[in-house]
């Protein structure tokens, strides 16, 4: 069937090439317009309990996108008038940048920052440095002491040591612009620091910011990767159509799967530019795969138009089926509830499958087009007989006990490191950037100083309005504080509960004493409403809604790892199971913690589908293309080892399993089976000729194994380039796929051959 | 079997290693708001949610006692190592007769909260509180006498002498004194303003009397009142700690002590007129101070515990509160 679709396929290559070229030309339009951005609802699993409840209570109890300004001074502390006008001119800036949530920004200048006290009269709130910084040493004596008095601010806004004040705000997803609000607060702090001041800004938002503004450093980095691959093709096969046609099979994907991705609505992340790369890489593999064959076929026949067709019929059964493979691997990330990985999903099935037009369709018809190659036949051959060399090392005892020491070996190097690997994040700051990144410099400044910059948020919904006054809820309140703060990662907590009992203090003349929370109704009641009366709308809306139905605890966390927020998550969850109670419900999940915790969530159900799915998938697919059980078993062997493989060297290397490296392992594995396809394909087709194993399996490995060598080689040499990329997770994910190539291309030159020779499988051997 | 039995043996020795270890770990969360120390090198710390932290080697190490309850202990008395009292938050009274090992909850005729112990033996103490409560007892706890003021006032300090001759001191400046053991009080002129726009109004949180007539109180805003003829002549000093609320004293290393708010530690040598401001490098409220022989303690919010071991020369921090920050 394939000899007859090739040989059409060559008849019609004219019109082939016309229609190809006009929708590549449509595509391309289509790929200029696509827009390059983040969308964080993108990143959120969708269906999740943490998700819903984010969404419902982000605009009133805040979400995710909180970024925090930490001033420090070196000398002195930051009570003197030059520096708290910094704070109050970072905090007006901040008033006036579009998107923020202006009920939503603490700081020591705003207006509902306040130094409550109780009077003759009552409780008097008045504004700790809000509309005027005091500029007399009486004045800056007067809010020195309110700060230290004031557990809100003392810890919180301003750090114990005194030398650092923190202003935090939050910013409505819909409005928010990275690049935007990025430079606009890089600007303004700049601006600002001097000889003894200095700023430090952290935040999802601002995270984002140095993604974008590292942008083009990425891009030099992909195109400096790209010419490293062009120079090292030219370099293997230095004749003209074997770089070209790789390459122009390569823009060919690359171009429909943009387009694609634009017809489909979808936007383009900048931290998936890695996925495009890889699905270009795979095509580059298959690419080459076809130029050795048209190669050896066209040495064979003399006729170009024959070796095209010769070299596609050859190829297409494990073209096909790797292909297939690929796409359905990566479509299996779509059945995650994370729109970035459905987003993906689909449009990488897509991409990859347009290798059939590029690769399978497009590059034997070209191959019709060029000049007859010429070949220098010494270089060649020296390859050639090295490669058979190691081709014969699988039909020798002493080499196969090695080969075979080697795989168990690198089995039980997997079963280790996979059982460490982290779901989540692995380190205390960003993964994205470099640790002495100015980001996680900034990171490390904050937490070392505050109590964390990862929110938790607890929902307290009561079953009725005024709710809250229950004193069985503020107490159950406070218990769930004490309990979560038992864990060392908790840095701090804040909620109406402490309001409760700085009131209940400040009203009974400042005793300490009295910091506790009443135990009857009438108590509680006069405190939560002589508190809401103290203030201006607005000021405790972050707490407690003005029907005191609704009210939070928000925790902060000093790291974002997987493992601190399994365990944070974990004990707040066993705490609201152990204390249910009548008036309120207590739901844990919002802020970036929550948020997270319900992505590694998806990412942990995902990864174990996704393998099983995977391998399920492979198997299926070789049974059918080999018609045989064992080449199914021999598959999906190879490919358990790859995929264990991979992960133990990202978990031995501090690489968590998060929304970022998830996909890349999905295409990373499917390389192995396209190398193993290709090889073992060829050993059938050579034992078909000689009938004698131990001659096919060395020329199996010779002639399909060159291509795999050059892939592997060309790539790895490509990748090198990922390492000086501003994005910590690109260089990671660059080494990582340089161990993935380099494994499946060994796996593929050694063990697969090794266990075709031993097991002699039917579908290899059948006459 | 033999190696069965070796092995469960193990195993029931780490789970009951672990259950101790994980005992004497106290909640670092809390606020502690009195101390008392006995033989120098006793100390035991009462504070919020019924905290109670014992440590029989000089604040070494701490073990929890259960008090039994989730109220407020505001303060604690130590009578000898075995007889000690906490008074607390809705009437909570707990006595022990065992150095802590078992607590128990004795019934008072009061639900108002309690903020000042004092027993000078096991049977004979008093209490002190809010709206205007003292409550007596000369059996132990068996039974209270209750005497109210009827003034709605908060009395947070008591100071008896002896069995007869007791100080109590409290809002609007008032102390009271009583020559019989409680059963009538007379109140003291001091020279405080009722008001809080006054500027000579006054709260006072703590009254100590070294001996018969040397006393002192201490209240908002670092204010101290000091006597020298039993309490018929007050002298006020205006922010002897700063203006931070100074909130506990204690006499020892041949002066006295006084803690508040802001991580206020001031001392003055008995002979001296000079106070001496000692920074321990924290903003924390120091709640309550005690001194033994050599050995004194300071403990504060959010689990601060401070110890000198030199009659206040040196002082170093055991549990920092400022852990958070860190």
């Amino acid at each position: 069937m394939s000899k007859k679709f090739s040989e059409l396929l060559i008849r019609w290559r004219g019109s082939v090439t016309i229609v190809v070229f006009i929708l590549t030309v449509f595509f391309a339009n289509c790929a200029y317009k696509i827009e390059l951005s983040t969308a964080f609802k993108d990143l959120l699993p969708k269906d999740h309990f943490n998700t819903k409840l984010h969404q419902e209570f982000q605009n009133t109890f805040g979400g995710a996108h909180v970024i925090y300004i930490m001033m420090e001074v070196k000398k002195g502390d930051i009570f003197n008038y030059q520096t708290l006008s910094k704070i109050k001119e970072v905090t007006d800036v901040l008033e006036l940048t579009r998107g923020v949530n202006p009920y939503q920004i603490h700081s020591l200048s705003r207006h509902n920052v306040k130094d409550i006290k109780a009077t003759s009269w009552g409780l008097e709130a008045t504004p700790l440095m809000h509309p005027y910084v005091p500029k007399t040493p009486e004045g800056i004596e007067k809010l020195r002491d309110a700060v230290y008095a004031n557990e809100f601010i003392y810890g919180h806004m301003v750090s114990k040591d005194g030398k650092s004040s923190l202003i935090r705000a939050e910013f409505l997803e819909d409005k928010l612009d990275y690049t935007y609000l990025f430079n606009r607060v890089m600007q303004t702090v700049k601006k600002l620091e001097d000889g003894n001041t200095s700023f430090y800004v952290v935040g999802e938002p601002i995270l984002y910011g140095w993604l974008y503004h590292n942008l083009s450093d990425i891009l030099w980095v992909m195109g400096a990767t790209a010419l490293a691959i062009i120079f090292a093709l030219w370099f293997f096969l230095r004749r003209l159509e074997g770089i070209v046609i790789p390459l122009i099979s390569t823009s060919i994907t690359a171009i429909w799967g943009l387009g694609t991705t634009y017809l489909l609505g979808f936007n383009f992340d900048p931290l998936t530019l890695v996925v495009p790369f890889v699905i270009a890489a795979r095509t580059l593999s298959h690419s080459v795969q076809m130029a050795e064959r048209f190669e050896a076929e066209y040495k064979g026949l003399g006729d170009k138009k024959a070796a095209a067709s010769a070299s596609l019929a050859a190829l297409f059964p494990p073209a096909f089926v790797a292909i297939i493979t690929d796409a359905v691997g990566v479509l299996i990330i779509a059945t995650a509830s994370i729109p970035l990985l459905q987003k993906l999903g689909v449009t990488g099935c897509i991409w990859m499958m347009t290798d059939v037009i590029s690769v399978m369709i497009m590059a034997p018809i070209l191959y019709t087009y060029f000049p007859i190659p010429k070949k220098e036949e010494k270089r060649e051959s020296r390859l050639f007989h090295s490669l058979q060399t190691i081709g014969s090392w699988s039909c020798q005892r002493n080499t196969q006990f090695i080969i075979g020491a080697v795989a168990f070996a690198v089995v039980i190097f997997s079963a280790y490191g996979f059982q460490h690997l982290v779901v989540g994040d692995s380190r205390p700051g960003t993964p994205l950037l470099w640790p002495d990144s100015v980001y996680n410099r900034a990171m490390d400044a904050v937490n070392s100083k505050f109590p964390g910059t990862n929110q938790l948020v607890v929902v307290v919904r009561g079953n009725k309005v005024q709710a809250i006054k229950e004193p069985e809820v503020l107490h159950e309140m406070e218990n769930f504080q004490r309990e979560m703060m038992k864990d060392p990662k908790v840095g701090g907590a804040v909620s109406t509960t402490l309001m409760v009992k700085k009131l209940n203090e400040t009203l009974h003349y400042g005793h300490p004493v009295w910091k506790f929370v009443p135990n009857d109704r009438v108590s509680t009641g006069n405190l939560l409403q002589e508190l809401s009366g103290s203030g201006e709308p607005g000021d405790f809306e972050s707490l407690i809604d003005w029907g005191y139905q609704y009210a939070n605890i928000t925790f902060f966390i000093k790291d974002h790892k997987g493992g601190t927020i399994r365990e944070v998550m974990d004990r707040s969850k066993e705490f609201i199971a152990a204390h249910p109670s009548a008036y309120a419900k207590f739901e844990s999940g919002c802020g970036l913690i929550g948020l997270l915790a319900g992505a590694n969530e998806i990412i942990t159900k995902t990864n174990d589908f996704n393998l099983v799915a995977i391998l399920s998938f492979v198997f299926i697919c070789c049974v059918i293309a080999f018609r045989s059980f064992f080449a199914g078993v021999i598959f999906v062997i190879s490919l358990i080892i790859a995929n264990f493989f991979t992960m133990s060297v990202m978990s031995l290397a501090g690489v968590g399993l998060n929304i970022n490296t998830i996909p890349v392992i999905s295409l990373g594995i499917g390389l192995g089976v396209d190398y193993g396809l290709y090889i073992v394909s060829r050993i059938k087709d050579e034992y078909a000729t000689v009938k004698d194993l131990s001659i096919a399996v060395p020329l199996g490995v010779a002639t399909a194994g060159k291509a795999v060598l050059y892939t592997a080689v060309l790539m790895t040499f490509g990748l090198a380039f990922w390492y000086f990329s501003p994005l910590r997770f690109q260089a990671e994910m660059g080494v990582l796929l340089c161990i993935v190539l380099m494994m499946n291309t060994l796996g593929a030159l050694f063990l697969l051959p090794t266990l075709i020779f031993l097991i002699k499988p039917g579908f290899v051997v059948r006459r | 079997m033999k190696k069965l039995i070796i092995f469960a043996l193990v195993v029931a020795c780490f789970f009951s290693y672990s259950a101790k270890a994980e005992e004497q770990d106290p909640s670092y969360v809390d606020d502690f708001y009195d101390v008392s120390i006995i033989d120098d090198h006793l100390i035991w710390i009462v504070g919020s949610h019924g905290t109670i932290l014992h440590s029989s080697n000089r604040g070494e190490s701490w073990v929890v006692q259960k008090g039994g309850t989730e109220d407020s202990l505001s303060s604690i008395w130590a009578i000898d190592a075995k007889h000690l009292w906490i008074a607390g938050t809705y009437g909570t009274v707990l006595r022990t007769e065992d150095g802590g090992r078992k607590w128990e909850k004795i019934s008072t005729p009061t639900k108002d909260h309690l903020f000042s112990v004092q027993f000078i033996n096991p049977q004979r103490g008093w209490i002190a509180g809010e709206r205007g409560i003292i409550i007596d007892t000369e059996n132990g706890g068996g039974k209270w006498r209750t005497h109210s003021f009827g003034n709605d006032a908060l009395l947070y300090g008591v100071s008896f002498l002896d069995s007869q001759h007791g100080y109590i001191a409290g809002e609007f400046g008032n102390i009271y004194h009583t020559p019989d053991g409680g059963k009538t009080w007379k109140q003291q002129v001091t020279g405080i303003e009722e008001g809080l726009l006054s500027e000579r109004s006054q709260c006072l949180f703590d009254i100590l009397f070294r001996d018969k007539d040397h006393g002192y109180a201490v209240g908002l805003d670092g204010g101290m009142l000091n006597t020298n003829d039993g309490g018929r002549n007050w002298k006020y000093t205006r922010e002897v700690g700063g203006k931070n609320h100074l909130l506990d004293m204690a006499l020892g290393g041949q002066g006295i002590w006084m803690v508040g708010q802001r991580g206020t530690l001031v001392h003055k040598e008995l002979n001296s007129n000079r106070w001496n401001r000692i920074d321990l490098g924290g903003k924390q409220p120091l709640n309550a101070i005690a001194m033994g022989k050599k050995l004194g303690i300071v403990v504060g919010s959010n689990g601060t515990v401070i110890r000198t071991e030199d009659e206040g020369a040196h002082w170093e921090i055991l549990k920092p509160a400022d852990r958070r920050g860190k």
